[in-house]
């Protein structure tokens, strides 16, 4: 999938493999700004909200339904939320 | 990721304790964490009937959840602010909750609406009295919930403010050196005099994340969407800065709003103090009768306010 085709803000694609297949990328939804996005798999949790400058203490990230660890290692084919915690005027 | 007690999966690393958790010893403790800000505060007993502030966000909604789960007798508050699409769907997280949740432990929900009772909604009131709307805001929610908590006869009313919350307002307030706010910023406020309902805030020991995770766990439905008349505000810019500092150095938050309690706790008996000045201090508002420092409290006054610019504008 490329940026124009799926109209989201910001795409990393690798590269396709033989130029015939195009890499499917993990699709991430970040909370507050809401934000839709693809990263390229596999990552772990900690690297992905270091690539996105997002401070971890402030966002959960739920893969499906399950909460994950930092530690765990995301793949091209979850659905990731990253879900800011941080609430109150 | 292991879970440090149990050694299942972990589902959150909770770093200024050191330690991850899994489901269940996560919900553990947060459940040790509510008991013991609600004992070493004297909050309330499971013979108090509780009056739980909700929001529809995180915060109130799994307050409500832990205190009902912990066996305490607590009801809720909903405000309709009349804030546009966002009130609407924040009232209908209360309402989804109140009847899949709530309703099995027979508590009740209570409504007040903003637009139905005084005639307009927060950002048009806001408009009318020339204050911020989060200020004009502040106002009316603290008001309906006092005077709720006293006209149904309910012990204590529960808000869901949490650690982030308080480190951020002790931030504030140490910047600007308000030191007036200093000492009533404690997680129990007394019922100092008539028509004042003792006030709880049971969540201060977790922070945002943790009560956050709680919710996630255990399916509760709240609006994760920023209230829109947030944007910009200073406790947002507070929190900002001291979730930079935790990244740094893990417990910065805890140890911040901790030792301030013990500290203060040790300088006087706070409570006390709190009620004796209220006591000298305050008498029931000419127009409504809610306990005031001036002769008309800032609830009447706002509304006067705002009735007068209508009916000129």
């Amino acid at each position: 999938m490329t940026a124009a085709s799926n109209g989201s803000s910001t795409v990393h694609c690798k590269p396709a493999s033989h130029g015939l297949m195009i890499r499917p990328a993990m699709k991430v939804l970040v909370t507050n700004p809401h934000q839709e996005i693809e990263v390229p798999g596999p990552t772990r949790v900690q690297q992905l909200l270091k690539r996105l400058d997002l401070t971890p203490e402030a966002y959960l990230v739920i893969r499906g339904d399950e909460l994950v660890t930092d530690d765990t290692v995301l793949e091209d084919s979850d659905s990731i939320e990253i879900r800011s915690v941080i609430s109150g005027g | 990721m292991r879970c440090r007690k149990c050694t299942h999966p972990a589902v959150i690393k909770m770093p200024r304790h050191n330690i991850s958790l899994c489901k269940d010893c996560f919900t553990e403790f947060v459940h040790t964490q509510v008991r013991r800000a609600v004992k070493s505060h004297r909050m309330f007993t499971t013979d108090d009937r509780i009056l739980v502030a909700v929001s529809g966000g995180k915060d109130s909604l799994t307050l409500w959840a832990i205190l009902m789960k912990l066996g305490y007798r607590a009801d809720a508050l909903y405000v309709d602010l009349g804030i546009g699409d966002y009130s609407i769907l924040s009232r209908q997280k209360v309402q989804r909750f109140t009847d899949t949740v709530a309703a099995a432990y027979q508590a009740n929900l209570h409504v007040h609406t903003v637009e139905q009772e005084q005639g307009a909604g927060i950002r048009e009131l806001a408009t009318l009295v020339h204050r911020p709307t989060c200020a004009t805001c502040g106002t009316m929610k603290r008001y309906q919930f006092n005077r709720v908590a006293v006209e149904q006869d309910y012990d204590v009313m529960a808000t869901g403010h949490n650690l982030d919350d308080e480190a951020a307002r002790l931030l504030g307030n140490v910047l600007h050196w308000q030191t007036d706010y200093l000492d009533k910023q404690t997680p129990m406020l007394p019922a100092s005099l008539d028509g004042f309902a003792k006030k709880v805030k049971p969540l201060y020991r977790l922070t945002e994340r943790e009560i956050a995770a709680y919710a996630v766990i255990h399916q509760i439905d709240y609006i994760v969407d920023e209230c829109p008349m947030a944007k910009g505000s200073k406790m947002l810019a507070y929190k900002h800065a001291l979730n930079r500092l935790e990244a740094e150095s893990p417990g910065t938050k805890h140890t911040f709003y901790l030792t301030f309690l013990d500290r203060q706790a040790k300088q006087q008996e706070a409570t006390e103090k709190i009620a004796e000045q209220d006591r000298q201090r305050l008498h029931p508002c000419a127009t409504c009768g809610q306990p005031t420092s001036t002769e008309i409290c800032s609830y009447c006054q706002m509304m006067a306010k705002a009735v007068g610019a209508a009916q000129h504008g």
